[in-house]
This record gives C-alpha cells, sequence and structure tokens, in this order.
C-alpha cells in the first residue's frame, strides 16, 4: 500500500506550478493588452517575461525529472497521449509567448507594432489556458488514483492557475511601482474573489473524496487532513495561500501589502500542487501490505550482499 | 490469438520461485522484481480464517492505461496481446508507472527506463513456456490463448471462476486468479 504518492516528485510537482503560473501570468498581461488596458504598457513587458521564464523553468524541470534526457523529443511522437499533447502545448506557448514578450523590448525593430502582438497574444491565452487545463486531465488518466478526478480536478487546477496568474501581476505591479493604478485595484478584487472561490473548490474536493465509495480516495483525503500531508495542507494551503492572503485585505492596498499578500498566494498555490500530486495514491492490492520484503530491505540487504562479495573477493586476492 | 494466464491461488504456497525465476530469466537486480507475490491474510474469524498468496505479474491489459498515455509508443500491445516496452524508446517519463492500477512497472534507474514483466513473449513464440509458468512447482500458473474456449486458460476460467483482480476499472486484464 502507498503511503503516498512517490513516482511523480517534487519535480513534477514543480512544473505543474511553473507552467500554471506563468501561463496564466501571461494570459492576464496579454488580456490587458488586449482589452487596452492603461496598466498594458507599465506592466507588460516584465510581466511577460516572467510569464516566459517561469514556464520555461517548468520546462526544465520537466526535462530533469525524464530518465532519459537525450530521448526527450520523442515525446512528441504519439499525439493520442494527453502528455504529447502537453509537450505540444508547452512548446508552442514558449515560442508565442517568446514572440509575444520580444515585442514589448525596444532592441527588436517590431517593438510597438500593436495589432500584430495581439494576435499573437490571442493565441498565447489560447495556449496558456491549455497550459493550465490539461494537467487535471493528465493525472485524471489514473484509474487506480482515484483522487485525482479529472473532471473535478481541471476547474480546482485550472482556478489554481488563474489565482496564481494575477498574483504574479500584481507582484510585478507592486514590484515596478505602479501597484495605485486602478486596475490594479481592480485585480486585487478579482482575486479575493478567486481566492474564495478556491476555498469552496477545496472543500468540496476534498468533502467529495472523503465521502467517496472507492477506499483509496477515502485514504488521500485523510492524509491530507489528518495523515502525512496535513501539515502542508493546513500550514501551506489553508493558512498560507488563503487566510493569510485574506486577512491582508484588511492591511490596505500598498505596494507592500500588495507583494506579500502575492507572495503568500504563491506560495499556497505550490503547496497546493505538490500536496495534491503527492495525496494520489493507488488503489493497494490484496496483501500488497504483507510484501515478503520491503523494496528498502531489499535495497539494504543487496547493498550488504555486495560488500561481502567485495569483502571475499579482496581475501581471496590476498588483498 | 491473445496470450493469458490463470493463476490458481488455492495452489500458490508463497514460495517465491517465480519471482525468482523471472530475475533470473531476465537478469534482474536483487531489489527489482517484475512478478511480486503477496500474502493476503491471515483474515476472518475463527473457524473461518483464510489466508492465500497472490502473485501479481504484469496483467497484459486489453485497455491498458500504460499504452494509451505512453507518449513515446515505447509502451506496445502485440496483436497476441502481450504489453511490451520498447527500451529504445522509453524516455522514462515514469507516466505509464502512475497510470497503473496495479503497480507492475519498475523504473530502471541504471538504464532511465521503466520495464516489466513481458509474459516471456521470446520463449512463447519458440514453444516454452514463461519461465514463471515452467518454475512453479504446484502448477498454479497455466498461460494459453483467451480467444480458443478449448484451450486449458478459458476452461479454467469457465470452470472455477476465476477473475481478474478490480475489474471495475476497465482495463480488461488477461491475468485471471482462482479464489480460494
Amino acid at each position: 500500500m502507498e503511503d503516498k504518492q512517490a513516482i511523480w516528485g517534487g519535480l513534477a510537482a514543480g512544473y505543474f506550478f511553473c507552467a500554471a503560473f506563468g501561463a496564466m501570468v501571461f494570459a492576464v498581461i496579454a488580456f490587458l493588452d488586449i482589452i487596452t488596458s492603461p496598466l498594458a504598457g507599465e506592466v507588460s513587458g516584465p510581466g511577460s517575461f516572467l510569464g516566459l521564464a517561469a514556464v520555461g523553468l517548468g520546462g526544465l524541470l520537466l526535462l530533469a525529472e525524464l530518465g532519459n534526457k537525450k530521448r526527450f523529443l520523442l515525446v512528441f511522437s504519439r499525439m493520442q497521449s494527453i502528455m504529447t499533447k502537453g509537450a505540444i502545448f508547452l512548446a508552442c506557448f514558449i515560442v508565442v509567448a517568446a514572440i509575444y514578450t520580444s515585442f514589448w523590448f525596444d532592441i527588436f525593430p517590431w517593438a510597438g507594432e500593436n495589432v500584430g502582438r495581439r494576435i499573437i497574444g490571442v493565441l498565447g491565452i489560447i495556449f496558456a489556458v491549455a497550459l493550465a487545463i490539461y494537467p487535471g486531465l493528465e493525472l485524471g488518466e489514473a484509474r487506480g488514483r482515484s483522487f485525482w478526478n479529472g473532471s473535478a480536478l481541471v476547474p480546482l487546477w485550472l482556478a489554481a492557475a488563474l489565482t496564481s496568474g494575477l498574483a504574479g501581476v500584481i507582484l510585478v505591479a507592486a514590484v515596478n511601482g505602479v501597484s495605485p493604478a486602478p486596475t490594479i485595484a481592480v485585480l486585487d478584487k478579482i482575486l479575493l474573489a478567486l481566492i474564495i472561490t478556491q476555498i469552496i473548490l477545496i472543500a468540496t474536493y476534498i468533502l467529495g473524496m472523503r465521502r467517496a465509495a472507492l477506499e483509496e480516495a477515502r485514504r488521500s483525503a485523510a492524509m491530507l487532513l489528518t495523515g502525512k500531508l496535513k501539515n502542508i495542507f493546513w500550514w501551506g494551503i489553508v493558512v498560507c495561500g488563503h487566510l493569510i492572503p485574506c486577512l491582508l485585505y484588511f492591511g490596505g492596498s500598498g505596494a507592500g501589502i500588495l507583494a506579500i499578500k502575492s507572495l503568500f498566494v504563491l506560495a499556497g498555490e505550490a503547496c497546493l500542487r505538490v500536496a495534491f500530486l503527492q495525496a494520489g495514491v493507488r488503489v493497494s492490492l490484496p496483501g500488497e501490505d504483507n510484501e515478503w520484503y520491503q523494496e528498502e530491505e531489499i535495497a539494504i540487504l543487496a547493498a550488504r550482499l555486495e560488500q561481502t562479495w567485495q569483502e571475499r573477493a579482496a581475501w581471496l586476492n590476498g588483498k | 490469438m491473445h496470450w493469458g494466464m490463470v493463476i490458481d491461488l488455492r495452489r500458490c504456497i508463497g514460495c517465491h520461485a517465480c519471482t525468482v525465476a523471472c530475475q533470473i530469466e531476465n537478469n534482474l537486480p536483487l531489489n527489482e522484481r517484475w512478478n511480486k507475490v503477496f500474502t493476503v491474510g491471515p483474515e476472518g474469524e475463527f473457524p473461518n480464517v483464510t489466508s492465500y498468496h497472490l502473485p501479481r505479474p504484469c496483467m497484459h491489459c486489453q485497455d491498458a492505461p500504460c499504452v494509451d498515455g505512453c507518449p513515446t509508443g515505447a509502451s506496445q500491445r502485440r496483436p497476441d496481446g502481450i504489453i511490451v516496452v520498447d527500451g529504445e524508446r522509453c524516455i522514462g517519463c515514469k507516466f505509464c508507472m502512475l497510470v497503473c492500477p496495479y503497480g507492475v512497472r519498475q523504473f530502471e534507474a541504471g538504464k532511465g527506463i521503466v520495464q516489466k514483466c513481458h509474459l516471456c513473449y521470446e520463449r512463447l513464440e519458440q514453444g516454452e513456456m514463461p519461465r514463471c509458468v515452467e518454475t512453479c512447482q504446484l502448477k498454479a500458473r497455466h498461460v494459453g490463448d483467451l480467444d480458443d474456449p478449448r484451450s486449458e486458460v478459458a476452461e479454467l476460467i469457465h470452470r472455477a471462476n476465476a477473475r481478474p483482480l478490480y475489474p471495475h476499472l476497465g482495463t480488461k486484464p488477461a491475468v485471471y486468479y482462482i479464489f480460494p
């Protein structure tokens, strides 16, 4: 019986977070640009670059997760697979976001070309949404891990991605000194609405799983609420990611408060990815708990055997 | 032709000979086992107490999530129903390990690829039995054509009411168990 999902670890969780965060930062920036928000010019350059860099970092984390990195191009070879689709979304997003970002830097001759940039922005938003949605569908493919319910995970992770994207844009605005702009005040209110929506979605998800008929779903929910992942759930997701940002709304809307609030939201979103990824335990097979030797015990035995062989070999060779 | 296996849990004594034979046949390190044997129980209340051993090879599912999910096509379903991994195409993304509900796949850190039981298809092609079937002294394992109603496995499934593990998952496993 798995005590937590350990096949995809921190690198995969890091990828999911970075890709969702970066994609949605980009999507918010491009949206503000398309609706010709007056704020667009001031945060768009650094914001879209942050989005691109975050997704790029996510791509590198994904690459690091692979056992055989030299063959990574093969990931594009089977379109029926959700992983291939995700890799295509990732690659297309990086290309489109790089082109879009270049429009904001004067070193490129096409900088300032509004129509072309906005068309690229629309394309980028499509890939950004696809990049935020597909991990939920990907995890939903694991039939033996019923905690990952694709149809429920997609809205939750999309809301989480949008929350982190908004927090990222607000953070960029606060750092660049444009936080007093009215658009940021609107974004800040939308962020609050999203945080509250997410609290409802998470509570519904966990309580639904707690009452689920399948044993492994109940085990996953218990793991989050009272088990191995309780600290990351209660302190990371609930307190850090939701309660503190909500309380900070009483502290005004200064640049410092906005930046701190955004950082707490981002920390909470990262914890959400890690906790939900680890909580997806597999259905346990009959007798799996009574395995003759656990993997760790066998590894210790193998190491001891190897050491004994080395000692015997050294003795036989008279060393 | 659809290769399948029937494991008679009434006969299995949990000697782990199949596990070791598989390791030798496939030259696996000590801590890598494609064919684990679990011990179930003792469960129930006296005098209705039961305990049995459950060998767990790859289930060679007809609707295999590992094959559907593989982004490179390294995990393939052969025309005879056996699920194999092409080590030359595997990138070690471990998605197949994640989606396999039976946990049969193992990551080989040295090669950076995922491997698993392949029902000794090379031996089957030469008319021999898989090594685990050949090794089992209690004749608990049977392999044959599930599509042929006169085959030993098809008859055992019919006669002894053999059933796969977790059929509700919809993977249509080709390994059936006769439970005690």
